[in-house]
């Protein structure tokens, strides 16, 4: 446990603020872009396939490592649901609610088994 | 008759809404709201106000941005260390708005604060969502299911960092982990789905190589990783023209 912060420390509401701002610069440049981008154009297809893959990318990372842990007796728990949720998706014919539920069913066990 | 014309227009309006949020009740808002159950317990942990819990989830909405604010600042990290840390996290703003508005407006001409204003709930779940469920869509239905889903999504998500500030240390770890395992599986399951084969290449090349690079670059492998992946799947599908070039879809 750290200790207080302080409520009314000036200095954190200042970088408070400015941490907000570093999100919102992102969508206001995405907005302004939009504007400029024809949709049907070759750049925006190239956004969208960077943003599929930035997801990915980030939500695959969350999956495996949470908070950046690297230790394989966390990783290989995650790894098993990550896959047979995969698979249990695609053998249900690409069925999200069947993945889901297998891939959280098998972490769920593994960590009630205190993986 | 234009009367009769407007009554219709908002009757489809308010349905479209409708069906938005109630899509979002269930996986997406339960999701959300225990992500951000998980992120209030741990800026009470951190040693946070509990106004400046809630206002860094209604003002960010970004997990990941809103994480290494909340640890970051909480360690006393120098000033410009915790900007480039959020901006780095929450980067992917930027794409998901530029294609994320399109897909949402289906046409409709809205002003530059109107757009704004709503691009300020765009996150990753409204966004994947959102790809997964408008094609299916009358163009026209589009942002008021947009505004449905993401009014329930922002409830959930407030109202989780709520309820994790004030009790959410007393929930047991092993459950609070399942339950923050749930929200990425789901978002990936969705991004899985791409309906364009441009955007299916993207999704695997962008996991692999998230995944591999992490451990040697951190945070910024999510950055080299989109831009990366992203750029292959591009060049890779546009040798088969077949296949018409980009989308989101």
């Amino acid at each position: 446990m750290a200790e207080s912060l302080g409520v009314d420390d000036p200095g954190l509401w200042g970088l408070f603020i400015l941490a907000v701002l570093a999100t919102f610069v992102w969508r206001l440049g995405g907005v302004v872009l939009a504007g400029r981008v024809r949709q049907e154009g070759p750049l925006f297809g190239w956004i969208a396939a960077v943003a599929y893959a930035m997801v990915a990318a980030l939500m695959t990372r969350v999956i495996l490592m949470p908070r950046g842990d690297l230790a394989w007796e966390t990783l290989w728990p995650r790894g098993l649901a990550l896959v047979v949720g995969f698979a249990v998706w695609g053998l249900a014919g690409r069925r999200l609610i069947w993945g889901l539920a297998a891939g959280v069913g098998v972490f769920a066990a593994l960590v009630a088994l205190g993986y | 008759m234009s009367q009769d014309h407007q009554t219709v227009a908002e009757t489809t309006w308010r349905r479209a809404a409708l069906r938005g949020a109630r899509r979002c009740v269930g996986v997406p808002s339960f999701g959300i709201g225990l992500s951000m159950l998980g992120f209030g317990a741990l800026a009470s942990d951190l040693g946070f106000s509990g106004l400046q819990a809630l206002l860094t989830t209604a003002l960010v909405w970004g997990l990941p941005g809103q994480i290494a604010y909340a640890e970051l600042a909480a360690a006393g990290a120098p000033l410009g260390v915790v900007i480039a840390a959020v901006a780095f996290a929450n980067m992917r703003m930027l794409p998901m708005t530029v294609t994320g508005l399109a897909t949402i407006l289906g046409g409709r001409q809205v002003g530059f604060l109107g757009r704004l204003f709503l691009m300020q709930f765009m996150a990753v779940t409204a966004w994947t969502q959102m790809n997964a469920d408008t094609p299916a869509m009358g163009p026209r239905d589009r942002l008021p299911y947009y505004i449905g889903f993401v009014a329930v999504l922002y409830v959930a998500g407030v109202g989780g960092t709520a309820i994790g500030y004030t009790v959410g240390s007393v929930l047991p770890e092993p459950a609070l982990r399942v339950a923050v395992f749930m929200t990425p599986l789901y978002l990936l399951l969705l991004v899985a789905a791409a309906r364009h084969p441009t955007n299916q290449m993207a999704v695997v090349l962008g996991a692999v190589f998230g995944t591999g690079l992490f451990p040697l670059i951190g945070d910024a492998a999510v950055l080299v990783a989109g831009l990366v992946g992203g750029s292959i799947a591009v060049a890779a599908r546009r040798r088969r023209p077949s296949d018409g070039g980009g989308g989101n879809g």
